[in-house]
């Protein structure tokens, strides 16, 4: 091995010593990836069916989104201002419907006093710390955020220059293979993106005729939750289901029943019929690779690494088939 | 070297720190494919017998599993459920009576796990019965919030392993071309071959456990009930099912009914100690060679060191997998290590 391929391997593993280091610079990067690929998706399609040039096309696009974002706020917002408001009066009562039905647990009923008894001022000090540390954390969220959309849009403009540079930085016989491999990265994520999308859509619709069938409370909210986190699958669901079965059981525990195995069917059929479907063409992931991503990313990266979780699995078996198998493990005989 | 295998070499080795960052993961997902294995095994016998195609031998199997399990819980946890809390309020009486017994002359080892098994059911019992006492109240409310929160992650934890045994169960060879596609392309044949050997050892050796288990529980109530020792069917139950781990089960299961027995009279607790030493032997002598397949036989050594290794990496999760992981590796180390590995080095060392 000569001097140059020494100073080589040293450098690329100061590299990824610094990648592990800023792990969660990364992963806002990352975010900032899928997000320009969800937005790169409805601005190609733009651009094929009208002669528009890009940033014509994005603009477009973005406040599309921002006018349609808007309409379904004044839309629903009231009607959503007043469950929540609903909601967070029915929380005591929730509670103590709970602790109703738990009556014959004595430890449960005497675990509320005790967690009543746990409010005292002196006790609530450091609470207060801790509420200055979550308001922290959701400034610096909100930063992370903005600079992701920010990130996502400026990759948006100009994702040729970009792939571009990414390309640039391997080694000359491995760039045509780079270029393929951005491309079906891209294709793959779109098709995820896209596929998750419906799936979503589908799953608030119906949802929401569900239970406003059923004629449980805050049925819009729910029928968002819901739809929303279909986006984290098997996690996201079951957390999902949560709040309208809470609801439900205000009113009576038969409903709340009805309403399990509504979210039970719908959950079911989203995972094992209408998703598979959506996707069979695009990405195929085996469900135990997902799971398993999810509860790996949650242990190295916390939450937003379980959020981000099934893109990365998307992008890394992609990554994995075309180099792993196909260059090295195939090739070594 | 040149350096395309230096940069491998340096990516096998980042690779194994993060399986080590995420041993938790990976010892959950070895446990989801010890219970896929068991659900195969199941499918395999009902095909044999049956004849119907996968799915539906599937749909059968698992149907008769929720349906044992369903009647033995039927059968079982009520009764068991009374004698439990009986044998839970038994317990702090017996511990005061043997604290002074073992304080005359039991060995160390037996007395701290003793004293740490006692302790813990004393405090989950105190916080069930104490209600006054306000000295107690915030002990017992940490306790019972570190319990509740025990028990919620341990049942995320079963929940996931079954989820992922579900999953691989369904479609189990998708699972093992996925494996096979990782390595190079002339080992794929070879490692299908011994992944196909682990899934025989460890189907046979949970056949041979299942058997020594029930024999164990059957044995261990006969002797009860004939000594006349009092909670017969859950003490049994504990027997059978905590003889599933070797070694540190059977003291463990020793426990209860000597406490039980100590309350009627010392000498009833000796004769409890003394079948249970019977059954020990009789099942690690006789049921366990007469029963296991001969190749996956464990030495005991080896299965007490396996143990307390597993139990060192993996922690409690360890302990409770660590005879499956020793099978596996076993056969791994056989058949990897040894006939591909160490076998062929003696020849390449005396050609050139």
């Amino acid at each position: 091995m000569t001097l140059r391929g020494l100073v080589g391997l040293l450098a690329l593993v100061v590299l990824g010593l610094l990648a592990w280091e800023l792990r969660w610079v990364l992963l806002v990067l990352f975010g900032a990836v899928v997000l320009a690929v969800a937005l790169d998706v409805p601005v190609t399609w733009l651009r094929r069916i009208t002669p528009m040039n890009r940033p014509q096309a994005l603009v477009v696009v973005v406040s599309l989104l921002v006018i349609g974002g808007w309409q379904l706020a004044e839309l629903l917002l009231p009607e959503l201002l007043e469950q929540v408001q609903q909601f967070t009066q029915l929380i005591p009562a929730l509670l103590r419907r709970l602790g109703e039905l738990a009556g014959g647990v004595a430890s449960l009923s005497s675990l509320e006093e005790r967690l009543t008894s746990f409010a005292t001022f002196d006790k609530l000090q450091p609470l207060g710390g801790q509420l200055l540390g979550v308001a922290g954390g959701a400034a610096a969220g909100t930063v992370q955020l903005l600079l992701m959309v920010l990130l996502a849009l400026l990759l948006v403009l100009d994702p040729r220059s970009h792939q571009r540079l990414v390309v640039a930085a391997t080694p000359a016989h491995f760039r045509a293979l780079a270029t393929e491999l951005l491309g079906a990265c891209r294709a793959a994520l779109g098709g995820w993106l896209a596929g998750m999308t419906l799936s979503a859509l589908a799953v608030f619709l119906l949802t929401w005729a569900g239970l406003a069938a059923l004629k449980v409370p805050l049925a819009l909210l729910s029928g968002l939750v819901c739809g929303l986190l279909t986006f984290v699958p098997t996690i996201g669901p079951t957390a999902a289901t949560l709040l309208p079965l809470a609801v439900a059981l205000l009113v009576s525990p038969g409903l709340a029943l009805q309403v399990l195995i509504l979210r039970l069917v719908l959950q079911n059929g989203e995972a094992f019929l209408l998703t598979p479907l959506l996707l069979s063409r695009t990405v195929n992931l085996l469900p135990t690779v997902a799971l398993m991503a999810q509860l790996s990313l949650g242990a190295l990266l916390g939450l937003p690494g379980v959020l981000l979780a099934l893109p990365l699995v998307v992008v890394l078996q992609v990554i994995s088939q075309r180099v792993l198998v196909e260059q090295i493990m195939d090739r070594w005989l | 070297m040149k350096f395309g295998q230096w940069l491998g070499l340096i990516a096998c080795a980042a690779v194994l720190l993060l399986l080590w960052s995420l041993r938790d993961v990976v010892i959950h997902l070895f446990a989801a494919v010890v219970l896929a294995m068991a659900l195969c095994t199941t499918v395999g016998v009902v095909r044999e017998r049956v004849g119907c195609s996968r799915p539906l031998a599937l749909l059968i199997s698992l149907a008769g599993l929720v349906l044992v399990v369903a009647v033995a819980i039927a059968a079982v946890v009520p009764p068991f459920v009374g004698q439990f809390q009986q044998l839970l309020l038994q317990l702090p009486v017996a511990a005061d009576k043997a604290i002074t017994l073992l304080r005359q002359g039991m060995d160390l080892s037996s007395h701290m796990i003793y004293g740490q098994e006692a302790l813990h059911w004393l405090r989950q019992g105190m916080g069930e019965t104490s209600n006054g006492g306000a000295s107690a109240v915030g002990q017992s409310l940490r306790s019972l919030l570190g319990l509740a929160g025990n028990l919620g992650s341990g049942l995320v934890q079963l929940l996931f392993v079954v989820a992922v045994a579900l999953m691989i169960a369904v479609q189990p060879t998708a699972y093992r071309e996925v494996v096979v596609l990782l390595v190079p392309s002339f080992y794929r044949r070879r490692l299908r071959q011994v992944l196909l050997h682990c899934g025989d050892a460890l189907s046979s050796w949970m056949g041979g456990v299942l058997i020594s288990s029930l024999c164990v529980a059957v044995l261990a109530g006969i002797g009860l009930s004939l000594l006349g020792v009092k909670l017969v069917v859950a003490n049994a139950l504990l027997a059978g099912l905590l003889n599933i781990i070797p070694n540190v089960g059977p003291t463990l299961s020793t426990i209860f009914p000597m406490s039980v027995a100590l309350l009627a009279s010392p000498w009833k607790a000796l004769a409890v100690l003394g079948l249970y030493v019977v059954v020990q032997h009789l099942e690690s002598y006789v049921i366990t060679p007469s029963v296991m397949h001969h190749q996956v036989k464990l030495l005991p050594g080896l299965t007490l060191a396996a143990q307390f290794v597993f139990t060192v990496l993996f922690g409690p999760v360890g302990l409770l997998l660590a005879l499956p992981l020793a099978v596996c590796l076993q056969v791994v180390i056989r058949e990897v290590l040894i006939h591909d590995v160490l076998d062929p080095w003696r020849q390449q060392r005396l050609t050139p």
